[in-house]
């Protein structure tokens, strides 16, 4: 049971990617943790580990636009993911390996 | 292409080591094409103040992008004057938020449950910072060096237009 369960947690970042990816590289963080349907832990490690590689800047609303979502943040795509989809091909097996070990595979960094 | 390296230059210790990781990262921005800048190791004029200086290197190389690195523990005193700057600047519609990126210690930046940011070490930063997150300023979060070196490099991405 405790290998099943760390086998999903580590698809989590993979999600994340995905979903972002897919959400024009940006999404309120509310709005991602809840299309995830992940516990608030859960979320929190899969947007760590994004983080851990630069894949992803946290932006807040600006206020004087949205008063109402003071420093809520949106998870944004950072350069670095467009930089590694055109790298994927030539990324060394040792960068593979380690975030492959942190839940991110070579075809979600492809996305990214 | 020009990033402003922007951050403490000693801990609460008094070694330079804020200085030492910008310089690093400077390195590495060097080696990847960019022109990264760090205040401390442009010359000084005898005509100038710090004051000065900081706003001559703006006029001289029109940064694209202003990346602040704070560590924990650190002196902010003099951030803080060139923060205030950047604010100004933002404020008035002169800079981008987007274009000031801030490279902050995880644990100086929690989240809670609701994706609500907040700055940490009270004491040693003032809430004028919680207006640039507020104004839109990207934050990247980092722990240690793999990480924050992770993060200088999607900024340096950023400024190449990448």
């Amino acid at each position: 049971m405790g290998v099943v369960r760390d086998v999903f947690a580590r698809e989590h970042p993979d999600a994340l990617l995905h979903l972002l990816s897919a959400a024009d590289r940006s999404l309120l963080y509310t709005e991602a943790r809840d299309a995830l349907r992940l516990r608030p832990e859960e979320f929190r490690r899969a947007l760590n580990s994004l983080e851990r590689w630069g894949l992803v800047q946290l932006r807040a609303v600006p206020r004087r636009e949205r008063p109402d979502e003071r420093r809520r943040v949106r998870l944004e795509l950072t350069a670095l993911g467009r930089a590694v989809s055109h790298l994927h091909d030539e990324m060394d097996s040792s960068w593979q390996r380690i975030a492959a070990a942190e839940g991110l595979s070579p075809e979600a960094l492809a996305l990214a | 292409m020009t990033v402003f390296l922007l951050g403490p230059g000693r801990d609460e210790k008094g070694t330079e080591a804020p200085l030492q990781a910008r310089r690093e990262i400077a390195r590495r921005m060097n080696a990847t094409g960019m022109r990264p800048l760090v205040m401390e190791d442009e010359e000084d004029r005898e005509d100038e103040n710090n004051f000065a200086k900081f706003r001559r290197l703006i006029d001289e190389n029109q940064p694209v992008t202003f990346a602040v690195l704070v560590p924990l523990n650190c002196r902010l005193q003099g951030i803080s004057v060139e923060l205030g700057h950047l604010l100004t600047l933002i404020h008035e519609g002169r800079l981008d938020a987007g274009r000031v990126h801030l490279l902050l210690q995880s644990l100086l930046a929690p989240l809670d449950e609701n994706g609500v940011l907040a700055l940490n070490e009270p004491g040693n930063r003032t809430r004028y910072y919680e207006d640039l997150i507020d104004e839109g300023c990207p934050v990247h979060r980092w722990a240690d060096w793999r990480e924050l070196n992770n993060h200088a490099v999607a900024v340096a991405l950023e400024d190449d237009g990448a």
